[in-house]
C-alpha cells in the first residue's frame, strides 16, 4: 500500500512571496507617508510664514495710519497726548519695518515693492515732521497750509496702493500655499489608504492560503491516521493468522501422533493376543470346539491387525497428500470463476440430475490465482454440499460473490444438513468430522481446502444452521502473487 | 459381586480392535458386567442423556463409563463435561481411556470430574496391565445408585 499526501512544499514560495509584497507595501508606505507628511509640514510652514508677513504688512500700514492720525488730532488740538500718539506710530512703523524686511528677504518681488515704498514712506514721516514741527514753532497757518495741499493725501494713497499690492502678492501666496498643502494631505490619504488595502488584500490572500494549507494538512493527517490504523488492524491481522497457523500445527501434531498411533495399539495388541495363543495353536490333541474358537480368535487377531495397518496406510497418504499439495508450486493466472464453476457444475451434473439437485451460480469475477488449486477448493466443497445433503430435500447450491477492496468474497451455500455450531472449527481439522458419521469420509477434504485457500492468500469459514444449511465463505485476493 | 450392584459399563470407542483388546482384557479380569459399546459420540451421548439431555431415566442403575476422547464425531472432552453437568449422571464414574497423553488433556479431564484416566499405551503388556487394574478397580469401587447422593 503507498500513501500519497499532497505536496505542499510547493505553498512555501507564494506564502514567502506574499510576506515579501506585504513588507515591501508596508516600506513604500511609510517612506511615502514620511516624505509627504515632511512636505505637509513645509507647506504648513509656509502658510504660517506667509500669515505673519500679511500680519507685519497690515501692521506696517496701521502703524503708518497712526502717526498720521496723531499729527492731525496734533494740527487740530495741540494736545501733547496725540504727539505721543504720532511717536508711538512712528517708531512702531520703524520697528515693523525692519521686521518686514527680514520676513520677505526670501522673495526678491516684495523687496522689490518695498524698495519702491520705503522712500514714499520716508517722504510721508518727513512731511508730518514738518508739520508738527510748524505746530510747535506756533505756525499753525503754515502746517494747515501744507495739509490743504492735498499733496500730503495723495502720497498716502500711492502708498497704500503699494501695500495694497504687497497684500495681494502675499494672498496669491497664501492661495498657492494653502492649496499644495491641501494637495499634499489629499495625497498622503491616498497613500495610506492605498497602503493599507493593499495590506489588507495580502493579509486576505495569506489567511486563505494558510487555511487552504491547514485544511490541506488536517487532511493528511487524517488520511495519514487511517493508513495508520490501517496498517494497525493488519499488523493484528497477520498476528491472528500467524497464532491460528500455529495452533494449527500443534493440533495437526496431537492429532497425527494421536491417530498414528491407535492402529499400533491394535497392531501390538493383536500380535500379542497371537503370541498368548501360539501354545493352544501347537496343542495337537485340542477339541474340535476349542480348534473353532482357536480360528476364530487367530482371524480376528489377523483381522485387526491388516485393518489396522491398511488404516495407517491410509492415514500416512493423507498426510503427504496434504504435504505434496503444501510443496506444489503454485502459479498465478488469470482466472475466470464464473467459467470455472460452470464447468465443475458440468462435472458434477450427472449426480445432481440422480438426485434432483441443482446448482445457481451467479455472476463471478475474473481474478489472478491458482486454477487448479481454486479447483480442487470448490470441487471439494461441491463434493461436501452433495455429500451431507438432506435426504428429504433435492440439493440446492447457491455460489455468488461480492467485491471488496482488493478481495473478493465467495460465498457456497448449500441446504444439506448443516454443521452444528461446536464444529465450526473442528470440521477444517485433519480426520475430523462432524455430525452423524454416516457418510465415507476420512476427514481430509476440508483441512486441505482450507490449507489451499492459506495458501492463495485468503480464509475460509463456516456459518450454519443444523437442519437447514451451511454456508462457506472464502476470501481471496483479487490479485494474488506468489 | 453383581448381586446386589449389576454394574452396567459403558464403552464409548470409535476403534473396533480397541474395543475388542479393552473387552478382552477386562474379562481376563474376571469381570463378567454387561459391556454396552458405542462407536460414536453422538449415539453414547443420546443413550447415556436421552432425550430431554438430563440423564434421568438411568436412576437407578450402576453405570460406569469408558471414555474414548478421541472420537470422530465429536471431542470426548464435550462427553465428560456433558455427563458430569446432568442430573441424572453426574454422580456416575467416568474412566477415560485413549491414546493422548497431553498433560493439560489429562488435567482438563480431572478437572471436569473425571475419576480416572489411562492412557493407551503401545506397549501391550502396558496395555493389559492397566486394563486388570480397572478391572480391580471395578471390583472394589463402589459404583453409586444414580440419583442417591
Amino acid at each position: 500500500m503507498s500513501v500519497t499526501l499532497p505536496i505542499l512544499r510547493a505553498r512555501i514560495p507564494i506564502q514567502f512571496g506574499l510576506l515579501v509584497a506585504g513588507f515591501f507595501v508596508l516600506v513604500t508606505m511609510s517612506l511615502a507617508s514620511l516624505w509627504l507628511v515632511h512636505e505637509s509640514d513645509r507647506a504648513s510652514e509656509k502658510v504660517a510664514h506667509t500669515l505673519e508677513v500679511n500680519a507685519a504688512i497690515v501692521t506696517y500700514q496701521a502703524a503708518l495710519r497712526r502717526a498720521e492720525s496723531g499729527e492731525r488730532g496734533y494740527l487740530l488740538t495741540g494736545e501733547a497726548t496725540y504727539l505721543n500718539d504720532y511717536e508711538i506710530g512712528r517708531r512702531r512703523l520703524v520697528e515693523i519695518q525692519a521686521e518686514l524686511e527680514r520676513l520677505i528677504s526670501d522673495n526678491p518681488q516684495q523687496q522689490a515693492k518695498l524698495a519702491t515704498l520705503k522712500p514714499l514712506v520716508q517722504r510721508k514721516l518727513e512731511k508730518l515732521a514738518t508739520t508738527i514741527a510748524l505746530k510747535q514753532q506756533g505756525k499753525d497757518e503754515e502746517a494747515v497750509a501744507i495739509t490743504r495741499t492735498g499733496a500730503g493725501l495723495d502720497l498716502m494713497n500711492e502708498i497704500l496702493g503699494g501695500v495694497f499690492s504687497m497684500l495681494q502678492d502675499e494672498r496669491d501666496l497664501l492661495h498657492e500655499r494653502q492649496q499644495y498643502s491641501d494637495h499634499t494631505n489629499i495625497l498622503l490619504f491616498l497613500v495610506n489608504f492605498a497602503g493599507g488595502l493593499a495590506i489588507a488584500i495580502l493579509a486576505l490572500a495569506s489567511i486563505s492560503l494558510i487555511r487552504k494549507r491547514s485544511r490541506q494538512l488536517a487532511s493528511a493527517h487524517a488520511e495519514l491516521e487511517l493508513v495508520n490504523r490501517g496498517l494497525e488492524e493488519r499488523v493484528a491481522e497477520r498476528t491472528a493468522d500467524l497464532r491460528e497457523a500455529n495452533d494449527e500445527i500443534q493440533r495437526f501434531a496431537f492429532i497425527v501422533s494421536h491417530d498414528l498411533r491407535s492402529p499400533l495399539v491394535n497392531i501390538m495388541g493383536f500380535t500379542s493376543e497371537l503370541e498368548a495363543l501360539q501354545t493352544d495353536i501347537f496343542q495337537q490333541n485340542a477339541a474340535p470346539e476349542q480348534r473353532e474358537q482357536l480360528r476364530h480368535d487367530v482371524n480376528e487377531a489377523l483381522g485387526f491387525i491388516k485393518s489396522s495397518i491398511a488404516k495407517m496406510d491410509r492415514l500416512i497418504n493423507a498426510i503427504l497428500n496434504l504435504s505434496r499439495a503444501g510443496r506444489r508450486e503454485f502459479n498465478p493466472q488469470p482466472v475466470s470463476l464464473g467459467t470455472l464453476l460452470t464447468n465443475m457444475s458440468k462435472d458434477v451434473a450427472h449426480r445432481l440430475q440422480e438426485i434432483s439437485g441443482k446448482i445457481d451460480i451467479k455472476t463471478l469475477p475474473d481474478i489472478v490465482s491458482d486454477r487448479l488449486a481454486l479447483e480442487q477448493v470448490f470441487s471439494n466443497l461441491l463434493d461436501n454440499a452433495i455429500k451431507y445433503r438432506r435426504d428429504d430435500q433435492p440439493v440446492q447450491i447457491v455460489i455468488d460473490s461480492e467485491e471488496r477492496g482488493n478481495f473478493v468474497v465467495l460465498r457456497v451455500a448449500d441446504n444439506g444438513r448443516g454443521i452444528d455450531k461446536r464444529d465450526y472449527e473442528r470440521i477444517f481439522e485433519l480426520f475430523r468430522r462432524a455430525g452423524a458419521q454416516d457418510r465415507p469420509g476420512e476427514g481430509i477434504g476440508l483441512a486441505h481446502v482450507r490449507a489451499l485457500v492459506r495458501r492463495l492468500g485468503g480464509s475460509i469459514r463456516v456459518d450454519s444452521v443444523p437442519g437447514q444449511g451451511s454456508t462457506f465463505t472464502i476470501i481471496l485476493p483479487k490479485r494474488w502473487t506468489a | 459381586m453383581s448381586d446386589q450392584l449389576p454394574v452396567t459399563i459403558v464403552m464409548v470407542e470409535d476403534d473396533e480392535g480397541h474395543a475388542r483388546l479393552i473387552e478382552k482384557n477386562i474379562r481376563r479380569a474376571g469381570v463378567n458386567n454387561r459391556i454396552k459399546p458405542f462407536a460414536t459420540g453422538g449415539a453414547a451421548l443420546d443413550f447415556l442423556l436421552g432425550s430431554d439431555n438430563s440423564g434421568n431415566h438411568h436412576k437407578g442403575e450402576a453405570l460406569l463409563i469408558l471414555l474414548d476422547l478421541n472420537l470422530p464425531d465429536m471431542s470426548g472432552v464435550d462427553i465428560l463435561q456433558a455427563i458430569k453437568q446432568s442430573s441424572g449422571l453426574r454422580m456416575a464414574p467416568v474412566v477415560v481411556l485413549t491414546t493422548t497423553d497431553d498433560r493439560r488433556e489429562i488435567q482438563r479431564c480431572y478437572d471436569l470430574g473425571c475419576n480416572v484416566y489411562i492412557t493407551k499405551p503401545v506397549d501391550y503388556e502396558q496395555f493389559a496391565q492397566a486394563i486388570r487394574q480397572l478391572g480391580l478397580f471395578l471390583t472394589v469401587m463402589q459404583v453409586p445408585e444414580n440419583g442417591a447422593h
